[in-house]
C-alpha cells in the first residue's frame, strides 16, 4: 500500500514539473523576443539620429560654403568676413555623425552575436522542451499504467 | 521564471529518485538550465550595450 502512495505522490510531483515547464515554454518565448525587438529599436533609433547628423551637416556645410564665397568677394573690399565659427559647426556635426556611426557598427556586431545566442534559446524552446514534456509526460504516463495494476492486484 | 521551475524541480527531485530522474536531468534538466542562463547572459550584455548607444549619442 506504501508502494502505491509513493508512485502517487511521484506522479503529482511530475505532472506539477511538466506543468511547469509548459508554463516556462510559453513565458520565455517572449523573453526570446525581446532582445531581437530591442536590438531593431535600438537600430532604427541610430539611424534616426545619424539622419538628423546628416541632414544638420550638409546644411552647416553650406553654411560654410556661403561664408567662404562671401569672405573671398569681400576679400578684394575690405577685411574677409570670419568663417571660423561655421568651421567649427560642421567639424562638430562630422565628429557627431561619426560617433553614432561607431555605435551603429558595435550594435551591428553585437546583434549578429546576440542573434548566435537568442537562436539557440528559440530551439531549446521549441524543439528541446517539448520533448523534454513529452519524455516526462511518457513516464507520468507509465507511473499511472503501473499503479493501476498495483491497485488492480491489490 | 527559471528560479520557479528550478524550484519545482528541486521539489519533484526531493520524490523522485530513480535511473530515469538522474537521465532526465543529465538530458532535458541540465541542459535547459545551462541555455536557459546562458541566454539570459547574452540578453543582459546585449541590453547593457544598446543602452550605452542610446545614452552615448543622446547629443
Amino acid at each position: 500500500m506504501s508502494g502505491v502512495a509513493d508512485v502517487h505522490a511521484d506522479i503529482d510531483a511530475l505532472k506539477e514539473l511538466a506543468d511547469a515547464l509548459t508554463r516556462f515554454r510559453h513565458a520565455e518565448r517572449e523573453v526570446a523576443d525581446r532582445g531581437n525587438h530591442e536590438v531593431e529599436a535600438t537600430r532604427a533609433s541610430l539611424e534616426d539620429k545619424a539622419s538628423r547628423w546628416r541632414f544638420l551637416l550638409a546644411r552647416r556645410q553650406a553654411d560654410l560654403a556661403a561664408c567662404q564665397a562671401a569672405a573671398a568677394s569681400d576679400a578684394a573690399a575690405g577685411p574677409a568676413a570670419d568663417c571660423s565659427a561655421e568651421a567649427s559647426a560642421v567639424r562638430e556635426a562630422e565628429q557627431r555623425l561619426a560617433h553614432i556611426r561607431r555605435w551603429q557598427q558595435r550594435v551591428d556586431e553585437e546583434a549578429g552575436a546576440f542573434r548566435g545566442a537568442s537562436g539557440r534559446f528559440r530551439d531549446v524552446l521549441d524543439l528541446d522542451l517539448p520533448r523534454s514534456e513529452q519524455h516526462l509526460r511518457a513516464v507520468i504516463g507509465g507511473l499511472e499504467a503501473a499503479r493501476r495494476i498495483q491497485v488492480a492486484g491489490s | 521564471m527559471l528560479r520557479i521551475i528550478d524550484s519545482v524541480w528541486q521539489k519533484t527531485r526531493q520524490s523522485w529518485r530513480d535511473d530515469v530522474a538522474g537521465h532526465f536531468e543529465r538530458e532535458h534538466w541540465s541542459p535547459l538550465v545551462a541555455q536557459s542562463r546562458a541566454y539570459l547572459g547574452a540578453l543582459r550584455e546585449c541590453l547593457e550595450i544598446l543602452g550605452d548607444a542610446e545614452r552615448d549619442t543622446d547629443f
